[in-house]
């Protein structure tokens, strides 16, 4: 049995806890009264990963079994959704090889004439053959790869959209297939089945219109609504446990004052070997590291379905409930996210990983009130991968100089990023994100930068603080003297420990 | 031997003043050589402003395509002669009314008008290290050259119709390295100018004949080769010619030097100076002479206005390097006479002494000089100038420096120093050759550079004044002085000569160093509020040039993308292998890496034609598919963000993109969207597509870049000088000096240097390369 989340206040006996800076770690004491909310350890996993596909795929949630569904299918499109692969990478085979094994397999036994393998990463950046073939497993990869029936959706590729209604296109494979089987790997409450599919497959201004500033959030519905009217399809999830840390950096993993012996060594030798390393080999450090996920279901059958019992099976996962706002939120990105999988976290990543992925993960209310302080640990280095943040690196060196106001950029800049040749060329063929991929980071900032009054960088390189139009800060003390302004001299703190934390706040009972 | 003026000694002698001095010079025309000069210049505007009734004539060269004229109307457009010149009406009126100019030049000079009364020549060196041709050029030969003319002008059939005065200025260390009095008379010495000039042209015949032979020449090559072999042929034989004239200039100085120690005087300049004042006696024999020698000339105590100066004199390059905090410890002795004497004292001592009637036939001397009777020592002139800094520093805040504090350790110490700097900078450079290229090595180059040129500075400026820091001499006034108190009294104000009147602290601390130090402060503010020096890497979207005249041609290796040929040799060609195939490719290529790094340094095209053999056997269309899978990448891993939004940025202008590149083409392939021409090595291939090892062509390096970039432009209508190139390595500094625009992205050494001399802009462009360098993907 698994030990629930819980909510830590600390007090003088507390020792020196993690906090998450990108790239690394830190050890910080925390003034004495903050609220620590700890998620729960990982809840069990399924006993046989192998019994619980094939279970579901046979008694589907609102669905025939999938060999009923798949009976008569001429084309089928077999859609992986990429960009929920869980970062940092998962530890031995990929767990998505044996699913789409086991749907080949069927696919094969129901005599489908021509299968479709496509990976909809949308507006982010396309595979690499390696990764592509870690992935899919050796065995799918070479059935289909050589063929070109195991690809990459392109979202600017004109030619290989079919629209389905005004304003919603997909790839042809997904338009013209009997069934599409959307398979969706998720540790994360908002990576749902339906809204994968709906970004990830579509054409390019489908895509934006859902990631835009701002969106209507029933245009998601709207384009979901079109795809499964035009083509039947059939949800898998399999929803993974939070990932834990192997290896030395296990001690990451675990709660600070149940440390062994050989964690505190190797807290002290992390920390020493970051602060002494050389760039890329303190980056290696984490981004070369692998965690260890479970698989805690496998859910199969209608969207609707799936997604409602994978939604309710995470939250269990990661709720952590507390009482009312605090004034101060304290976070850092993690190691690795999903927007800088083999490349260097830079600041735009960073910043979306604090307040757009650590601020938005709340069940309705913030943890933090309007008008308080976010505190973020990351270093925030002006490093882009000249590989896949090509767009992203001009939009720091370009646009946020002249302004951070999310509408003029849409205004004055927008139409730039989503036409530029040369992004498209590397979007389309070398693997890099999409030009408006920098846009859709800085979009989702928005709701945390307007809810708080200021946001403070610990540790930072403080020039691309100010370009991104925050503040820096050398240390946490200093960051709070800089709160005070706005949130007293006591402000009540709260600090994200290890997220994904889904908060959940309730009313403080008089 | 040409010794034939009597010895004067004593304090006899000197003639004196009975009259009003416009009364004096009333009617008279004088001539002056030397206007455009620094003593000339106030010369003239003195003789315009308080002798009215006296016309002068004014000997100019032309220079370039300005004639004389045009020349003596710029100098009237200074600020001394606005007064004149809005009372004449303006520059050309007033040469009109007061002034005859004369176009000629020394030797070659031209007729002298027959009225001209008083001849006042003033013209010479400024240079205390002249070549010795020149020395004697200018100061015997043109001396005897413009006498000559003087007295054929004033000749009517044979015999002298009028007697003229000819004023000689000359300079009081004539006296050599004599010690103690100097009076003011002719100086005792052997030596035969008309010798002596003759050998100094022989010597530097033979100077100039030696500097082509092949001995000389091929030394030269070799020292020009270890700068710039890696830039090609044209660029070192460049290099090569310009050490030939340096060696030239070297040598005809050290032979001036030699010759001018070697009978007595301190350097080739007084000695020249010497003998011009031996040919004047000879020459004016049947007219009169007077001889001015002033001592080391500073700026005006009273007119046009205190402080006035024109130029760098002996002192002001040590007060700059001390107020810079630049001048730790100095070689001269403290109780040293430094003999200073201010320039309107010297003109006014030159006018007075036009204005007297010395014998016929019997030269007067005359000493500007202050040491005798007011005397000036290092020391003082330290404590006051110590006190100006102190009061106003050249810099305050951040960029101020402390003021050094001088102890007099005396010349062998300092010297001592110097050498240990020197060798010290040496050494520093040598294992700065060998530090891998990093913005660390640029700043500490800088740094040794800098050290360099105070010390090259340091030693060049000991060179010349060393021996004057420690003189022990001090010039007799008494002619001079007794022409002071021969002054009637309502001109003493205008006409004073007397330097016992100069109290050094007023004269240093309130004149002369604000004066000399304002022209430097004035550059630092405009400089400071300009940013840095005008930039070669220009804001893109505020030129105005035509863009379909411009190019923008690109370096790959190190400019645009962090790598090197070695590095994608092994990304494109290991994957291929078999594992113990690939074990023996990198041992044989480690195995070789010396010679490749040795052919490196030497020439470039032999390195990347030694790495390219190894493509042999490579199959061409493997290869680029390798390179548009993982090398591809590997590529772009490796760009530098801001070198492609500077390559959009051009395209975005409307240039043409050019990426000129030794590599071969595959490597460029992931590049090809962004430039319009690629220019790179083509693998030759055989009948099955595989490589020979072999390029089709020469590797795109060094000269033949600019020589295809001529090429590119004359045929497509390109602008060159309003291009841009940018480029990492002193092998490209052909390519960059091609372009009106280049810029140096991550410079090495060498071009780091070429680019701070020829004022290029430097810029950093990182890679954030993401897997490390060596690293193999199978």
């Amino acid at each position: 049995m698994s030990r629930p989340g819980f909510l830590l206040e600390t007090d003088e006996r507390t020792p020196e806890l993690l906090v998450p800076a990108g790239p690394g770690v830190r050890m910080q004491r925390m003034p004495r009264g903050t609220e620590v909310l700890y998620p729960s350890e990982a809840l069990d996993r399924v006993p046989d990963s192998l019994e619980a596909i094939d279970k579901a795929l046979a008694t589907p949630l609102g669905s025939a079994p999938l060999r009923t569904r798949l009976a008569g299918v001429r084309r089928l499109a077999l859609v992986v959704t990429d960009s929920a692969r869980p970062a940092p990478a998962m530890a031995g085979s990929d767990i998505r090889a044996t699913v789409l094994e086991r749907i080949l397999e069927l696919a094969a036994t129901a005599r489908v004439d021509e299968v479709t393998v496509l990976l909809a990463n949308g507006l982010r950046r396309k595979m690499s053959g390696s990764e592509l073939q870690q992935l899919t497993g050796e065995r799918v990869h070479r059935s289909f790869f050589h063929d070109g029936k195991l690809f990459s959706h392109d979202a600017t590729q004109t030619r290989s959209l079919t629209t389905l209604a005004d304003g919603v296109s997909v790839n042809e494979a997904v338009g013209q297939a009997d069934l599409v089987i959307n398979l969706n790997v998720t540790g994360e409450l908002g990576h749902t089945n339906g809204r994968q599919l709906t970004r990830g497959i579509t054409g390019q201004q489908t895509a934006w219109a859902q990631l835009g500033l701002d969106p209507d959030p029933a245009t998601e519905d709207r384009v979901l609504a079109e795809i499964t009217s035009a083509v039947p399809v059939f949800a898998v999830d399999v929803v993974l446990s939070p990932g834990v840390w192997t290896g030395p950096l296990r001690f990451l993993s675990k709660r600070e004052w149940e440390w062994q012996l050989q964690d505190r060594a190797a807290a002290a030798a992390v920390q020493r070997a970051l602060t002494i390393a050389p760039r890329q080999t303190r980056r290696r450090l984490f981004a070369g590291a692998t965690q260890d996920y479970g698989v805690l279901a496998v859910h199969a059958g209608g969207i609707a379905e799936v997604t409602g019992r994978t939604t309710e099976l995470l939250s269990a996962q990661q709720s952590v409930e507390v009482v009312g706002q605090s004034d101060v939120l304290i976070t850092g990105p993690a190691s690795t996210t999903e927007h800088n999988v083999d490349a260097v976290m830079n600041p735009l990543v960073a910043a979306w990983d604090c307040l757009a992925h650590s601020f938005g993960s709340h069940a309705g209310t913030p943890a933090v009130r309007p008008g308080g302080v976010m505190i973020c640990f990351a270093p925030l280095a002006q490093a882009f991968s000249a590989r896949f943040d090509t767009a992203a690196a001009d939009f720091f060196a370009e646009v946020l100089p002249e302004t951070t106001d999310a509408t003029v950029i849409r205004d004055r800049f927008e139409a730039r990023f989503a036409t530029d040749e040369w992004y498209r060329h590397q979007y389309a063929t070398q693997g890099a994100h999409h030009g408006l991929h920098p846009l859709e980071l800085w979009y989702a900032i928005q709701p945390a930068v307007r809810h708080c009054s200021d946001i403070i960088w610990v540790g930072a390189d403080r020039a691309a603080a100010a370009r991104l139009g925050f503040r820096a800060a050398s240390t946490l003390a200093d960051a709070l003297e800089i709160a005070s302004a706005q949130v007293g001299r006591t402000p009540r703190i709260r600090l994200l420990h290890t997220p994904p934390v889904r908060v959940q706040v309730t009313e403080a009972t008089a | 031997m040409s010794e034939t003026t009597p010895v004067v000694t004593g304090v006899r002698g000197g003639r004196t003043l009975d009259g009003r001095m416009a009364d004096l010079l009333a009617g008279k025309k004088i001539v002056i050589t030397g206007v455009t000069g620094f003593i000339g210049e106030q010369l003239l505007w003195k003789l315009l402003t308080s002798l009215p009734d006296t016309r002068a004539g004014v000997l100019v060269r032309r220079k370039g395509s300005a004639t004389a004229r045009a020349r003596v109307i710029q100098l009237l457009k200074k600020r001394i002669f606005k007064d004149l010149r809005e009372a004449a009406g303006g520059p050309e009126a007033l040469i009109e009314q007061r002034i005859d100019v004369i176009e000629g030049d020394l030797p070659n000079v031209p007729d002298l008008p027959h009225d001209l009364d008083v001849l006042v020549h003033c013209a010479g060196d400024v240079s205390f290290d002249p070549p010795i041709d020149q020395a004697f050029a200018t100061n015997v030969i043109g001396t005897r050259a413009l006498m000559t003319k003087m007295l054929e002008a004033m000749t009517v059939d044979g015999k002298l119709a009028k007697i003229p005065h000819y004023v000689h200025v000359s300079t009081a260390y004539t006296a050599g390295r004599r010690r103690g009095a100097i009076p003011e008379a002719p100086h005792e010495h052997e030596a035969d100018y008309m010798v002596e000039t003759e050998a100094a042209l022989a010597i530097a015949e033979r100077i100039r004949t030696d500097s082509r032979t092949p001995e000389r020449l091929g030394k030269l090559r070799r020292e020009a080769e270890r700068v710039h072999r890696q830039a090609g042929y044209l660029t070192t034989a460049k290099d090569i010619e310009r050490r030939r004239v340096q060696w030239v200039h070297d040598e005809l100085v050290r032979a001036g030097t030699e010759r001018a120690r070697s009978l007595g005087w301190t350097d080739v300049y007084t000695f020249a100076k010497a003998m011009g004042e031996r040919i004047v006696a000879d020459l004016g024999r049947e007219i009169k002479v007077s001889i001015v020698r002033p001592a080391i000339v500073e700026s005006s105590l009273v007119h046009p206005y205190p402080g006035w100066i024109e130029g760098f004199k002996m002192a002001e390059p040590i007060i700059h390097a001390y107020g810079k905090g630049q001048m730790p410890e100095f070689p001269a002795s403290p109780d040293s006479v430094i003999d200073i004497v201010p320039c309107d004292h010297v003109v006014n001592c030159i006018l007075a002494v036009c204005a007297t009637e010395p014998e016929v036939g019997t030269p007067e001397f005359y000493h500007a000089s202050s040491g005798a009777r007011n005397p000036l020592t290092f020391r003082r002139v330290y404590h006051h100038i110590r006190n100006y800094f102190t009061e106003h520093p050249m810099a305050t805040g951040a960029r101020s420096t402390p003021l050094a504090t001088w102890n007099w350790p005396g010349s062998a110490k300092v010297e001592q120093l110097l050498t240990t700097s020197e060798r010290a900078s040496k050494v520093a450079n040598r294992l700065l050759d060998f530090a891998p290229r990093s913005r660390r090595t640029r700043s500490l180059a800088e740094q040794v550079d800098k050290l360099s040129s105070r010390t090259v500075f340091m030693r060049r400026y000991l060179s010349l004044y060393g021996e004057y820091l420690r003189s022990e001499l001090h010039f007799m006034d008494d002619h001079t002085l007794a022409l002071h108190r021969s002054l009637h009294p309502d001109d003493v104000a205008t006409w004073a000569m007397d330097t016992a009147v100069i109290d050094w602290r007023e004269y240093i601390e309130e004149i002369h160093t604000p004066s000399v130090t304002e022209p430097v402060r004035r550059m630092d503010r405009l400089r400071r509020r300009a940013g840095t020096r005008a930039s070669t890497f220009r804001d893109l979207s505020k030129v105005k040039d035509d863009p379909s005249t411009v190019i923008a041609v690109f370096d790959l290796d190190g400019t645009v993308m962090s790598g090197n040929v070695v590095e994608t040799y092994l990304w494109a060609r290991l994957p291929e292998l078999s594992n113990r195939e690939k074990l023996s490719e990198v041992t044989a290529l480690l195995g070789s890496l010396p010679a490749y790094l040795r052919a490196e340094r030497t020439d470039r095209g032999t390195f990347l034609r030694a790495i390219y053999r190894r493509y042999a056997g490579a199959d061409l269309a493997q290869l680029e598919a390798a390179i548009d899978g993982h090398v591809g990448r590997r590529i772009l891993d490796r760009l530098s963000p801001d070198a492609i939004r500077r390559v959009r940025e051009h395209r975005a202008a409307g240039h043409t993109t050019i990426l000129m590149t030794g590599a071969i083409r595959p490597l460029t392939r992931p590049l090809a969207p962004l430039f319009d021409h690629i220019v790179a090595g083509e693998l030759d291939v055989d009948a099955d597509g595989r490589c020979t090892g072999f390029l089709t062509g020469p590797p795109m390096v060094g000269e033949s870049r600019p020589a295809w970039l001529k090429r590119f432009a004359e045929t497509h209508g390109i602008d060159l000088s309003k291009s841009y190139a940018y480029a990492d390595s002193h092998a490209d500094l052909p390519m960059l000096a091609a372009v009106g625009n280049p810029v140096a992205v991550n410079p090495d050494l060498g071009l780091m240097r070429a680019a701070n001399s020829n004022s290029w802009t430097t810029v950093e462009w990182d890679a954030m390369a993401q897997t490390p360098r060596w690293s193999v993907q199978s």
